[in-house]
């Protein structure tokens, strides 16, 4: 087989292998292929840690969560009919979980258990300037102005969190969102303006 | 619920550090290996389970199902007590009781009583005919006073 690459060094055993898409993966993992499972996991386990975490502000529970769904994933995949994207299927699955673990936990104390900021954040320019210029007390570190915001996303109801998540944090579209949410954008669009209204009330001293 | 009038900038920026919270180092290089080693350590699905988690899947089959074990069970109380109140014994479920003392009194060749409804014997044929026959008895202790007619005075 003569490789596609123009570099002459190139050999038949450096082309590399067609990237499956989901649905052949998820064809493969029907018939119990681990492997094909495996590299479903590694495609989406960031971001459906990232939706988790945001709703709960908590990294054990985010890392329950997250197992979790992915084990009720793999149990139900043959249920999977391909009539949507398996990620917003496998997101379905991460925010009902979600949801429902934050409503039994209202009924016991739990904690933030807040993630460290990696090392980008100290040089992203939009942060250092709100931090250094909009605050009343310019010596305010970032680690308590994340401490502030999680407390604030705390306070919004499950599905307000979520809009906020999935949108401004997340930067997913009001119709994935939507697809995700079983809504429609409308429904979407006038959860976010609430919620970030209700957040603006209680940011409002870092957002001056 | 127009978000002209609003400027959300500030509060976006400040929402942008919520994406620098990262878990701790190799954290997702680790995590779908403990997946997959729950994954296999799971017991295959039982045939209870299975079932379980296909009504769970199937609302609509878990619903249609239980109207119609509810039916079934309807159905067979009601053609029990139909056949109960045309051979003329048993207890009539509007109240108007038809057993007569007599009745009460008889046995059939198992020692079970006679005037027993047909869907409460093969309860107590399984049990011992002598509990049967107990519980019978506590039972006419119980009834006979309101059931049987009053005495002529």
């Amino acid at each position: 087989m003569i490789p596609k690459m123009s570099q002459p060094t190139a050999s038949a055993d450096s082309v590399a292998a067609p990237v499956p898409d989901d649905l052949e993966l998820v064809r493969r993992a029907k018939e119990d292929d681990m492997r094909a499972y495996d590299e479903l996991i590694r495609r989406y386990q960031q971001r459906i840690y990232g939706t988790v975490y945001n709703m709960t502000s908590n990294h054990e529970d985010t890392n329950d969560l997250v197992q979790e769904t992915f084990i009720k994933a793999h149990r139900a995949l043959k249920s999977f009919k391909g009539d949507s994207s398996f990620f917003t299927w496998i997101y379905r699955i991460a925010v009902n979980k979600t949801i429902n673990f934050l409503k039994q936990r209202k009924n016991r104390s739990g904690g933030m258990s807040l993630n460290d900021l990696d090392f980008n954040a100290e040089d992203d320019p939009e942060l250092v300037a709100l931090v250094s210029e909009n605050t009343p007390h310019r010596d305010v570190r970032l680690a308590e102005l994340q401490e502030k915001l999680n407390e604030a996303l705390l306070k919004l109801s499950e599905q307000h969190r979520l809009v906020v998540t999935l949108h401004d944090i997340q930067g997913m579209a009001h119709d994935e969102i939507a697809k995700i949410m079983d809504c429609n954008a409308g429904t979407v669009r006038s959860r976010l303006f609430y919620a970030r209204q209700q957040l603006q009330a209680h940011l409002s001293d870092y957002l001056k | 619920m127009q978000e002209e009038g609003q400027n959300f900038d500030h509060l976006r920026r400040v929402l942008a550090l919520k994406r620098h919270e990262s878990p701790p180092p190799r954290y997702f290089n680790e995590l779908p290996g403990r997946i997959l080693a729950r994954l296999e350590k799971e017991p295959p699905p039982t045939f209870w389970t299975r079932l379980r988690h296909a009504f769970l899947d199937r609302p609509l089959v878990a619903t249609g199902t239980g109207v119609a074990v509810g039916c079934a069970a309807l159905g067979g109380l009601a053609f029990a007590l139909l056949q109960d109140t045309s051979s003329g014994g048993g207890v009539n479920i509007a109240g108007q009781t038809s057993i007569s003392p007599d009745d009460m009194e008889s046995h059939d060749a198992g020692g079970l009583p006679t005037g027993i409804t047909p869907f409460l014997a093969p309860v107590l044929a399984t049990n011992d005919a002598s509990a049967g026959e107990a519980l019978f008895r506590s039972f006419q202790q119980d009834i006979v006073p309101v059931v049987a007619p009053m005495p002529s005075r």
